[in-house]
């Protein structure tokens, strides 16, 4: 076994654990790659991405071999960011990121049509040629951003473990806490972005206004050096408090409304213990904040994008979310503050149920599955995942991802109906509530956000 | 009206022509001179810097609903000379005067007046000048016409990226027609135009201020907590998306109030003034 693979316990280490350098991350497991035969044609025409059957993922300069259907086109950039359709960011994993790739062209097979796709890297996760090199791979993505995550830089308003030397060698600003926005923007240009972010500094809570107001000048300076074509979101990082306090919240909302000049806004915020991984905060102030944030980007015609909001991003698709990102760790489905403690335990074999809207414990599973009205995942993950003899992380985050995107398609407006994205979430929600009712689920595998969640409805 | 500093035949001899009084002001006159509106700075202590703010708030602007500036000269008066504002000429009286003169608009004409404010207050906007001082003695009606409402005075204009200017004190505007932010000392931005867009709509439909007595004077404390305390009721007959809309823009949070084109939208206007 590799040291990498012997120490390493979770995706945070890349960013916190000094002694994980170098190294890549094991090749995934056998690909997954349907029996179906499709191909996508590429935004720029170059060719063709297949999205289901053998090559999944990969790039092909035809489509027209026999068997070979056309699949609905990719979506472009500019396309993904202009709210006719939600968009679902996949955060990059630090295990089994190669096989983001594939997933994101079998999501585009499923669900093409009704959803744009998006995925985010960590600016100091990685070495520039692995981020082009995925950039690159990610055909299926339109939108694709290479975050600095600047707010490991001045940690005082969130709480995050220091960065490892490592990190701080991929993203030496992190080190000085300066580095100008033009050598910011090259950093994300070099690594494949196509959506350029600020920085990503924290917010000061003690300073609201004038925290905002310099995280607004740091944007009109970026704008100023954007390229012809290129595409920009002011980067927020706040803690939870933000939402949840009246006079820190109108002080963001103020500027979302007064800055006219940035369309899309990508809103991170730290999540409070004791949300735990794979739970749902359900801090009723926190959601209301969430929810009139995202319903002050819509109605002002800004697209706002939710990094690292598990399902509560999917929620806010009902609000006036864009769109909202996750991830199939721990650590890059949502941004919690981190847990003292807790290494050396086994890892908790989890699995999404989707009609549940919740992450369970596989040994929960067993309460669902005995009920006459669930739905077996049909999805490209769940045939080995729950088949194999061994539990698959990689599978079951991957299900995760799939799951998570079919259900941002599902309540797309194009196929909503009458009610839009706000009725589908609501039934989405309500569905999930019965199917919940009786069940004897308890601890993380208790679904709690659900009653929360229709309250704000 | 406060009488002007010149004779009418001195004005006249300077800008040569027959002119008549149109308005006055701490630092100026406004007279009309044919189809213009010549607003010549009398005070010789009026500082050049927001002389400059006028003519570039006004510079940036094109819009039906803001007063059109036609450019700049200087005329000799009392041997002295005097920098002058030519602007055209609007017809139909001012805001303040037809409530001073009870001439209040119908409910359905006041909501068209909001349309019109809210569409000269989004260009303005979008062309990143923040007026600071709206209220009806600087809101013309074109022709007399409620529905076209035109913005004066761009005297305390300013881009949205300037610094703010202290001169004047902390707060500048108009105390009755102020935000709470602007009451406070705070710069006032894009959400204290569309407050006092608001305070003024609600004035001309329910025939008094919203939010305080006549005749009575208020510490910047009161006014907050006035305002805090919300506004009188407007008449039935106002629709209640229009409350609405009203009772958004008089916000007490600068975050509550959106921008004007939101709240155009919200009327099923465009950005422009024109039906959706």
């Amino acid at each position: 076994m590799s040291r990498i693979g012997r120490r390493r316990r979770n995706d945070d280490d890349f960013l916190f654990g000094d002694d994980l350098l170098g190294g890549e991350p094991e090749e995934s497991a056998e690909a997954i790659e349907g029996t179906g035969q499709a191909a996508a044609r590429l935004a720029d025409g170059s060719g063709f991405l297949i999205v289901d059957g053998p090559g999944a993922g990969g790039v092909s300069d035809h489509s027209n071999a026999p068997g070979i259907c056309e699949a609905a086109s990719l979506p472009e950039r500019d396309e993904a960011l202009d709210g006719t359709l939600p968009l679902f960011i996949v955060h990059r994993p630090y295990f089994f990121w190669r096989s983001v790739p594939r997933l994101l062209a079998q999501l585009h097979a499923a669900a093409g049509d009704n959803l744009a796709l998006g995925v985010s890297s960590w600016l100091p996760g990685a070495t520039a040629q692995s981020h082009a090199d995925f950039s690159l791979s990610c055909a299926a993505a339109a939108v694709r951003i290479v975050d600095p995550l600047g707010y490991l830089a001045e940690p005082q308003d969130v709480r995050v473990k220091k960065p490892s030397d490592r990190a701080v060698t991929l993203a030496p600003y992190l080190r000085s806490g300066v580095t100008s926005i033009a050598e910011l923007l090259d950093m994300q240009r070099e690594r494949g972005a196509n959506l350029l972010l600020t920085s990503g500094r924290a917010l000061a809570p003690s300073d609201a206004r004038r925290s905002v107001a310099a995280a607004c000048d740091e944007g009109d300076g970026a704008l100023a050096e954007l390229k012809p074509g290129e595409r920009l979101a002011l980067n927020l990082t706040v803690s939870a408090e933000w939402l949840q306090r009246p006079q820190l919240l109108d002080a963001l909302l103020t500027e979302l409304i007064e800055q006219q000049q940035f369309a899309t806004w990508h809103v991170r915020v730290q999540w409070p213990s004791p949300t735990q991984a794979w739970t749902q905060p359900t801090d009723e102030k926190l959601l209301a904040g969430y929810r009139k944030l995202a319903a002050t980007a819509d109605d002002e015609e800004r697209r706002l994008l939710l990094p690292q909001t598990g399902l509560t991003g999917w929620l806010m698709l009902a609000s006036g979310a864009a769109g909202f990102g996750t991830g199939p760790s721990g650590s890059t489905q949502a941004f919690l503050e981190p847990v003292r403690g807790g290494g050396g335990k086994p890892k908790i074999e989890r699995y999404f149920e989707r009609q549940l809207l919740h992450t369970v414990e596989r040994t929960a599973r067993s309460v669902l599955t005995g009920d006459p009205g669930y739905a077996q995942c049909m999805c490209p993950y769940c045939r080995p995942l729950l088949t194999g003899a061994a539990w698959s992380h990689e599978y079951a985050g991957l299900h995760y991802l799939f799951s998570a995107g079919t259900l941002t398609a599902q309540v797309a407006p194009t196929v909503a109906g009458r009610r839009g994205t706000h009725g589908a979430v609501g039934r989405t929600v309500r569905s999930a509530i019965r199917f919940a009712a009786d069940k004897a689920l308890t601890g993380n595998s208790d679904p709690a956000h659900l009653r929360t969640w229709d309250h704000h409805l | 009206m406060q009488a002007p500093q010149f004779t009418e035949s001195e004005v006249a001899a300077a800008l040569g022509g027959p002119v008549s009084h149109l308005g006055s002001g701490s630092f100026g006159d406004t007279w009309r001179h044919g189809d213009t509106a010549v607003k010549i700075i009398c005070d010789v202590s009026y500082p050049p810097e927001r002389l400059r703010r006028e003519v570039d708030g006004l510079s940036r602007v094109s819009s039906p609903h803001v007063v059109r500036l036609l450019g700049t000269r200087t005329v000799d008066l009392r041997s002295q000379q005097r920098p002058t504002l030519v602007f055209e000429y609007i017809a139909g009286g001012d805001v303040a005067g037809r409530i001073a003169d009870g001439q209040l608009p119908t409910a359905a004409e006041g909501v068209a007046f909001l349309g019109g404010l809210l569409t000269g207050v989004g260009h303005m906007h979008a062309a990143q000048t923040v007026h600071r001082d709206i209220k009806p003695a600087n809101i013309a009606l074109r022709d007399g016409d409620w529905s076209s409402p035109v913005l004066l005075d761009f005297g305390l204009a300013r881009g949205a990226d300037e610094a703010t200017i202290t001169a004047y004190g902390t707060a500048v505007g108009t105390l009755a027609y102020m935000a709470p932010e602007q009451l406070q000392g705070q710069p006032a931005r894009n959400a204290a135009d569309l407050f006092a867009v608001g305070v003024t709509v609600r004035e001309v439909l329910g025939g008094r201020h919203p939010f305080y007595d006549p005749g009575t004077a208020y510490a910047p404390a009161e006014r907050i907590a006035r305002i805090s305390k919300g506004p009188y009721p407007l008449p039935p007959d106002v629709p209640e998306p229009v409350v609405e809309l009203l009772d958004r823009l008089t916000a007490e949070k600068t975050g509550d109030r959106g921008s004007a084109r939101s709240s155009l939208k919200r009327l099923g206007l465009t950005a422009e003034g024109a039906a959706a």
